[in-house]
């Protein structure tokens, strides 16, 4: 290197060799570092997924009208099959969906021969998240006997867990799940509905 | 026990259905059959990138209601996004006659409540109905504006005063861009109205002279008159007078103009009741309609109560059966109970009109899904003389219901390992469970998963079932299964029939978004909008619609969906 009076600079020898043995300390620093023993401490496993609600989507109910009225008499195509059915979104693909079916219900759900419970077969679905849920035909049977004249109240309950018999669809259960270390866990259960109000005509 | 293979009934079509060219079937098992290009559905071997059409929900609580959408062949890419537009509305008038004669010149508009009902199916997926309904209640001058989704439709107007008749108009369309269909509906003024008055009696004993009535006072009653040949309503439902202001059993009934040109109409009684222990009979009823006309329902007698028990095959009692009993009464008649259910002794008890005298009632059995026993019809006769002195109860025969069948298979995964966790739902049928089927109404559908080893078994009452196999990531997979009693070659029943493996294939993801105009908001996205993507074909003569795949969009619109596809 030349400077501007034509001198030239010289390295200096002293200096790198300082430069040289400052890097190896550091680099053996960084080096036995490593070796450094460190705290043997495992990380806690994750905690077990709690079970995730489940949803109606209520935009894909059928009947789509909340306020409907069905025609019942032979099956034929001025007659139209009567449905009613709802998809219900759940993460936890693994559960089965399960469905009660009300007509008029009291308000403490109490079945009676003239207000008997309906109960849905188990939707497994296998993987997917969103799972249709229908009424069972003898809801419909009993509904087409209901041509009084007035709206009947159809409510569809849905859970993840299951229903408790003979107790309104709001209580319901899950058994304790056991994880791989024994531990037995609780996990919440939820359920959902949906509501039709459903005036019953005649069809020939 | 020897095993057999099912019937598969397997129609298959290739070709476009859109052209309506018809193809003939071939029959399938398996994709390996078809021909380059096709895949093996359940109705036979085909192209699934042809004929597709695609069903969206919309949103029926933004207004928004279903529509289809064509998709032309070989368009469908890997995105696909769908504007739904504006709702579709059907607009008319409500008017009503000034005389007794059909005037369109001297007509006033109708301004009270009116139920307008839109029953029709959809233009371009066969077998699809929609149904719609909405009140007005004070149409201003009469003018009405209705929602509703895509289709053709029979709309029917039912005014709130039962004394005017409904009115009726045929093939409204409702499709995407076009103008709203105006339709009018006129009601009779009130001399232009058929009036039929007369008296509904539970018997006439015509050994007496004069001929003495018997009045019907078990049961209140409606009369509804129907065309005989269309089976469309030509009056609203009547009360027949349970003799609180009149004589027990008066009615007057109001049908409309078009009773004149008819032959004949049929007078359909019922009982209003849900628990009413009263048949529903009908009577012809023909032109020249008389001033009064005395309907008799027949002395159907009292209701007894009934029980009796249900056991399965092998004589274990069937619980949370559903029960009913139905048929021809004493009177001529028919009857049907309510539905009950067995307790845990397999014991029902349901109350039950008295059978005709040279016919029997049918008690229809229903066991519960998992149950193994099978839905049983079987004929009863209700005796009052077998009725326990004390108890006033009668005993039936017990019901040995037979085993259901036992479907078994496996489902493979595109590589042709066992294919774990796969839903497995089998489906009645269209065409078994309106085929003249003996049940009062369809089979609830059954489902389970795939174990570990691929393996499945359904229990299935014999009928034809649409089976379908959902896995993840995966098309749909389906067959078409018709399962019937058979028997060995020692007369003995079969109980379990093997399904070929079913190996899934593998399948083209389509992606995109669903919008619409929600609440004036133009391009908002369609939250939880259901998609169905059907292949349309014709199968055995008739459009038919294949499912390929569904799926539900989420909160933003946004879908993914796997559909069949080399």
């Amino acid at each position: 290197m030349t400077l501007g009076n034509g001198l030239k600079l010289q390295p200096n020898r002293g200096a790198g060799f300082m430069a040289r043995l400052l890097l190896c300390g550091s680099l053996a620093l960084l080096g036995s570092a490593c070796l450094i023993p460190q705290d043997d401490t495992v990380l806690p496993e994750l905690p077990p997924k709690k079970n995730a609600p489940l949803r109606v989507l209520p935009q894909t109910a059928k009947p789509a009208q909340r306020r409907t009225t069905i025609f019942v008499g032979t099956l034929s195509p001025s007659c139209p099959r009567n449905e009613f059915s709802m998809t219900v979104y759940d993460e936890d693909s693994d559960d089965p969906i399960r469905s009660q079916w009300y007509i008029d219900p009291e308000t403490n759900y109490e079945p009676t021969p003239d207000r008997p419970v309906f109960t849905g077969n188990p939707i497994f679905g296998g993987t997917s998240v969103t799972r249709e849920v229908t009424a069972p035909n003898a809801m419909l049977t009993f509904l087409a006997s209901l041509k009084d004249g007035n709206e009947h109240i159809v409510e569809g309950w849905v859970t993840d867990s299951e229903f408790v018999q003979d107790a309104p669809p709001t209580q319901v259960f899950r058994p304790p799940r056991t994880l791989a270390d024994g531990t037995e866990v609780m996990d919440t259960p939820y359920t959902d509905f949906n509501v039709w109000v459903v005036k019953v005509e005649n069809c020939q | 026990m020897k095993r057999a293979l099912l019937t598969f009934s397997l129609a298959l079509l290739a070709g476009c259905s859109m052209t309506g060219v018809q193809a003939p079937p071939e029959p399938c098992l398996s994709d390996a059959e078809c021909s380059s290009g096709q895949l093996c559905f359940a109705e036979g071997c085909g192209d699934p990138g042809r004929g597709i059409v695609v069903e969206l929900g919309g949103d029926p609580l933004g207004g928004l209601y279903a529509r289809d959408v064509p998709i032309a062949d070989g368009t469908l890419g890997k995105a696909r996004d769908f504007e739904l537009g504006e709702p579709l509305l059907i607009t008319g008038e409500f008017q009503r006659e000034k005389t007794g004669n059909v005037d369109p010149t001297n007509r006033t508009f109708y301004a009270e409540p009116v139920q307008l009902r839109a029953v029709g199916q959809s233009e371009l997926i066969p077998s699809v109905i929609r149904v719609f309904e909405q009140r007005f209640e004070r149409p201003e001058r009469g003018r009405f504006v209705m929602t509703v989704g895509a289709g053709r439709f029979t709309l029917s107007a039912w005014p709130a005063d039962p004394s005017v008749p409904p009115a009726s108009a045929s093939d409204v369309v409702a499709a995407p861009g076009g103008t709203p269909p105006d339709v009018t509906f006129a009601f009779p003024a009130v001399e232009g109205a058929v009036t039929l008055s007369g008296r509904l009696v539970k018997k006439i004993d015509a050994t007496q002279v004069p001929n003495v009535e018997i009045a019907l006072t078990s049961a209140t009653m409606d009369l509804q008159a129907f065309d005989p040949v269309t089976r469309e309503p030509l009056s609203q439902r009547f009360p027949v007078a349970s003799g609180t202001s009149s004589s027990p059993g008066d009615f007057t009934i109001t049908l409309g103009p078009r009773a004149k040109e008819l032959p004949a109409v049929l007078l359909v009684a019922s009982p209003r009741e849900a628990n009413a222990e009263a048949p529903s009979k009908t009577f012809t009823v023909e032109a020249p309609f008389p001033n009064t006309v005395t309907l008799e329902l027949g002395d159907f007698g009292e209701a007894y109560d009934v029980k009796g028990q249900v056991l399965d095959a092998l004589g274990a009692p069937v619980a949370l059966a559903q029960v009913l009993i139905e048929g021809t009464v004493a009177g001529g008649g028919r009857f049907r109970s309510r539905v009950v259910l067995t307790d845990a002794d397999g014991v029902y008890r349901v109350r039950t009109l008295v059978n005709a005298a040279d016919q029997s009632l049918s008690s229809i059995v229903i066991p519960p899904p998992m149950s193994d026993a099978a839905v049983t019809r079987s004929a009863v006769k209700v005796d009052p003389e077998e009725a326990d002195p004390l108890t006033g109860v009668i005993t039936l025969p017990t019901v040995k219901c037979e085993s259901r069948l036992s479907l078994r298979g496996t489902v493979l995964t595109p590589g042709g390992t066992p294919a774990a966790n796969v839903g497995v739902r089998a489906v009645e049928h269209v065409a078994s469970a309106e085929g003249g089927s003996e049940r009062p109404f369809p089979l609830d559908p059954v489902e389970v998963i795939t174990d570990a080893s691929g393996a499945f078994e359904l229990k299935l009452d014999s009928a034809t079932w649409r089976v379908e196999f959902v896995a993840p990531a995966l098309p749909l997979a389906s067959r078409l299964v018709t399962v019937k009693q058979l028997t060995d070659d020692k007369g003995q029943p079969i109980s379990t029939v093997a399904l070929p493996p079913v190996n899934l294939a593998e399948g083209r993801t389509v992606t995109g978004r669903v919008t619409g105009t929600i609440a004036q908001r133009l391009g908002a996205p369609v939250p939880y909008s259901t998609l169905r993507f059907f292949r349309v074909t014709p199968v055995e003569g008739r459009d038919s619609a294949i499912l390929l795949g569904s799926t539900v969009a989420d909160a933003d619109g946004r879908y993914t969906v796997v559909l069949p596809g080399r």
